[in-house]
């Protein structure tokens, strides 16, 4: 039984995040590139929040200090690494090689980045959870939820997914000077990671159905901003020749 | 000594339940450590192997609580998942239960839980054979002195010689057994929908390495084939311990010598509870008392010394076929006792006298009103036996004691036989609180424990006329007394005697807490003493039993003298022990 709760709550986790990491990324060792350097500042942001965190001993035991700083820490790096990017995109687009179909326009290297920063900080979410739950005993038989192992899967699903529209809304918002865009950003950011306080007091439904609204409302702004319209939604699910399958936009 | 002792490998022992909201790992969510409890190993002998294994990575079952037979046969016929963890309660762990769940394939493991207040409902639990040490001693597996139809322990049910295809372990922690109760009925008592809801569980680890016989054992620790050579199983073993009343040199080489026996070990179905109250403590504190009257007797005693020495003998191993008293038999044929180097005159077993084993006692067998009934079981009949019973007898009205010649057609299964094997003449007595078959009816069990024994630990009072303190201490005093009167060769006319106070503290040591005044005493201050009984099986001759070595300071304490030499003088050995005041 706790084999398949394994194998269960680790495909809800990284299923989604997994496909579309081969579907649109593994094919072009550029954007595996940078989905490996923007986890990197991800991972170099939580080791920023662990040293204030560490530091600040008497704020040790309250989560929201930590919490608030650690979203503060995320979102400089994602800033960073936007730095970083620009500075590298002509040399980027040099080494390309120039007869791939690829395109890799700013927008394909926002959602690359983004998804970068969220499997990344899924992987810490979730990992010592999953490690626990492959033993032969199963979560909380005593009180707590027994739901507990699914319902952080579904959350770290939440987050990887979060990370991807953030990066490409950030990244889009710096490009065209969109402050409440960035705002929106930090400020769901913050949201979301309050909102999974929650948990401590068992409130595991309303956490779940908070994150998830502030997730589909992202979304709609990340499809907004990446130009997308109903009619190329709708095309989106047509039928088409395999040959052009692209990722464009603008 | 065929047998051998497994290696105690693993004894984690883990309950899945949820341990608090406030655990910071998943882990401590899902399980919980259960804590005070003691694992049943396995034993070898040389053709086969006994006791309990779990499988190398433990066994994992639901937790089904045993409290009456008509779980026992739900669990095995009935029960939906494929293993189980039967959780007994002391009324139901007996024979019966016991075997009913080893023949179920649904069993992966049993739990014993102590009660202290259900104890006293389980009328009988020996683990040891109906007939102790079957084939050792005077009997051997052709000639057979104990029958099945008249047994020396007619409660014994032999689960000590079975091979149990799961491991059994003992909880004796109030807050173990609390939370392992407390799971079963939050989450499993209810049998609708057992097999849809998650369920309270355990693993029980016990991997013992030892497998198939002592043969085979030694040959795959033997077998050298890397560089770190493993070993698989121990021989079982320990140290004798004796004392002689007056120093052996030289001019005691032809002196006879009268020996006071008793066991030091007993042993049980689990590791490290091995209490032996009944069967072992109470004679072997007589023994001590006993030899202690006699060193204070001995200013008396020297100018008259006609009638030779007295020695102390306390045997380790007599559970496990006689172990610590047939090595001394052998080495005492073999002109090795003492040993060599110690530069005693040697021993042999013609010159002892007579010897006394003092093997259970208790006052189990006490009817309202009277005393409880010892029995005198003699192996011949000599004038020296007949003078010492005389003697005994004489004292018993002034002391109080109800002596009686057993009416047993045989050697009872005490360290004697291992004498009366060698030398058929063999002068001895055993004095018992059993006539024809044992009384305790908790014979090497956990159970055969202080309260079985009745003994009631007064701080700084008199015990009780009537307490075993006040029993035993008369019998040391007789004791003392009559064998006085064997080697003065005449009454003992002192008022010198055991006083149960003393017996109290002795009773304290061996049956309540190791920390107690007399180990105390007889230890160096750097000598951590722990706060629990000691254990008394005998273990593996390699790592000896701590209460082998307190017994041998508690002799030094209680009949040593006082000398003036310095720290350096004394210590002529590396592991000679001197106490400087």
């Amino acid at each position: 039984m706790t084999i398949m709760e394994f194998f269960g709550c680790s495909f809800l986790a990284f299923g989604p995040p997994v496909a579309m990491f081969a579907i649109t990324i593994a094919k072009d060792p550029i954007r595996i590139i940078i989905m490996i350097a923007s986890a990197f500042f991800w991972l170099v942001s939580l080791l920023l929040s662990s040293i204030l965190w560490f530091i600040v001993i008497p704020l040790r035991n309250v989560l929201i200090f930590g919490l608030v700083f650690s979203v503060f820490f995320q979102e400089l790096f994602r800033f960073f690494f936007y730095v970083l990017l620009r500075k590298a995109e002509f040399g980027l687009r040099r080494v390309t090689e120039e007869d791939t179909h690829i395109n890799n326009n700013r927008q394909v290297l926002a959602y690359v980045s983004g998804l970068g920063f969220g499997l990344m900080s899924g992987a810490f979410s979730l990992v010592d959870v999953l490690a626990d739950a492959a033993g032969p005993g199963t979560m909380d038989l005593n009180g707590g939820s027994e739901y507990f192992l699914v319902i952080s899967a579904a959350t770290t699903l939440c987050f990887i997914l979060l990370h991807t529209f953030w990066g490409v809304i950030y990244f889009s918002a710096l490009d065209r000077r969109v402050i409440w865009q960035v705002v929106y950003v930090i400020a769901s950011h913050l949201l979301v990671s309050c909102i999974t306080l929650l948990n401590q007091y068992q409130q595991y439904v309303l956490t779940l159905i908070g994150i998830y609204l502030v997730l589909i409302a992202t979304g709609v702004i990340t499809f907004k901003v990446a130009g997308g319209t109903f009619n190329s939604l709708k095309r989106g699910f047509m039928w088409r020749p395999a040959a052009s399958i692209n990722v464009s936009a603008e | 000594m065929q047998r051998l002792n497994s290696l105690l490998y693993f004894l984690a022992f883990v309950l899945f339940l949820f341990a608090g909201a406030e655990a910071t790992r998943t882990k401590d969510r899902i399980y919980a450590q259960i804590e005070g409890t003691a694992a049943c190993f396995r034993r070898l002998n040389g053709t086969h192997q006994f006791g309990c294994s779990s499988r190398r990575t433990g066994n994992v079952g639901v937790l089904q609580l045993l409290k009456e037979p008509a779980d026992v046969t739900w669990l095995t016929k009935e029960a939906p998942d494929d293993t189980y963890m039967a959780i007994v309660h002391s009324n139901m762990f007996n024979e019966q239960t016991l075997r009913a769940l080893k023949d179920s394939p649904k069993v992966g493991g049993v739990v014993l839980l102590r009660s202290d207040t259900e104890e006293n409902n389980l009328a009988s639990y020996s683990p040891e054979d109906s007939c102790p040490n079957r084939y050792s001693g005077l009997s051997s597996f052709e000639k057979q002195l104990c029958s099945d139809s008249k047994p020396w322990n007619p409660k014994g049910s032999s689960l000590l010689q079975v091979d149990w295809g799961f491991p059994i372990f003992y909880v004796h922690s109030d807050t173990s057994i609390k939370n392992i109760t407390d799971c079963y009925v939050k989450h499993n008592s209810e049998r609708e929908g057992m097999t849809t809801r998650s369920l309270c569980a355990m693993e029980m680890q016990a991997f013992m390495i030892a497998a198939k016989d002592s043969e085979t054992c030694f040959r795959r620790s033997n077998m050298i084939n890397n560089l770190n050579p493993m070993r698989f199983c121990d021989p079982m073993g320990d140290r004798n311990v004796w004392a002689t009343l007056f120093a052996r040199d030289a001019s005691e080489q032809e002196k006879s010598v009268i020996v006071l026996a008793a066991r030091l070990d007993t042993t049980s179905m689990f590791e490290g509870e091995a209490p032996g109250a009944v069967s072992t403590v109470a004679g072997l504190v007589t023994a001590l008392a006993t030899y202690s009257l006699l060193s204070e007797m001995k200013t008396e005693l020297s100018p008259a010394r006609s009638g030779g020495n007295v020695m102390l003998m306390l045997f380790n191993g007599e559970a496990y076929d006689y172990i610590g008293s047939s090595r001394l038999v052998y080495d005492m044929s073999n002109g090795m006792f003492p040993p060599k180097w110690s530069n005693v005159p040697s021993l042999n077993i013609s010159k002892i006298r007579m010897m006394i084993e003092l093997n259970q006692l208790s006052q189990i067998n006490q009817s309202t009103g009277a005393v409880a009934p010892m029995y005198l079981h003699k192996t011949l009949d000599n004038p020296d036996i007949a003078k010492f019973i005389q003697s005994m007898k004489s004292q018993q009205a002034d002391l109080n004691l109800n002596l009686l010649d057993s009416t047993a057609t045989s050697i009872p299964p005490v360290s004697l036989q291992s004498f009366v094997k060698a030398d058929a003449n063999f002068p001895g007595v055993a004095i018992t609180d059993y006539d024809q078959s044992f009384t305790n009816k908790f014979y090497h069990s956990v159970l055969d424990d202080v309260k079985l024994l009745k003994f009631k630990y007064s701080n700084g009072t008199a015990p009780p006329s009537d307490s075993i303190q006040a029993y035993l201490a008369n019998l040391s005093t007789a004791l003392g007394r009559s064998i006085y009167e064997l080697i003065a060769q005449k009454p003992y006319t002192g008022t010198t005697k055991v006083e149960p106070t003393q017996m109290n503290e002795l009773l304290h040591c061996y049956l309540n807490s190791l920390n107690c005044s007399l180990f105390h005493s007889a230890t160096n201050d750097d000598f951590t003493l722990p706060e629990y009984p000691p254990p008394l099986y005998v273990g593996v001759s390699n790592s000896l039993n701590a209460v082998t070595g307190l017994s041998g300071r508690l002799i030094a304490l209680l009949t040593g003298a006082e000398t003036n030499s310095s720290k350096e003088e004394c210590k002529l050995n590396e592991s000679d022990v001197v106490r400087c005041p």
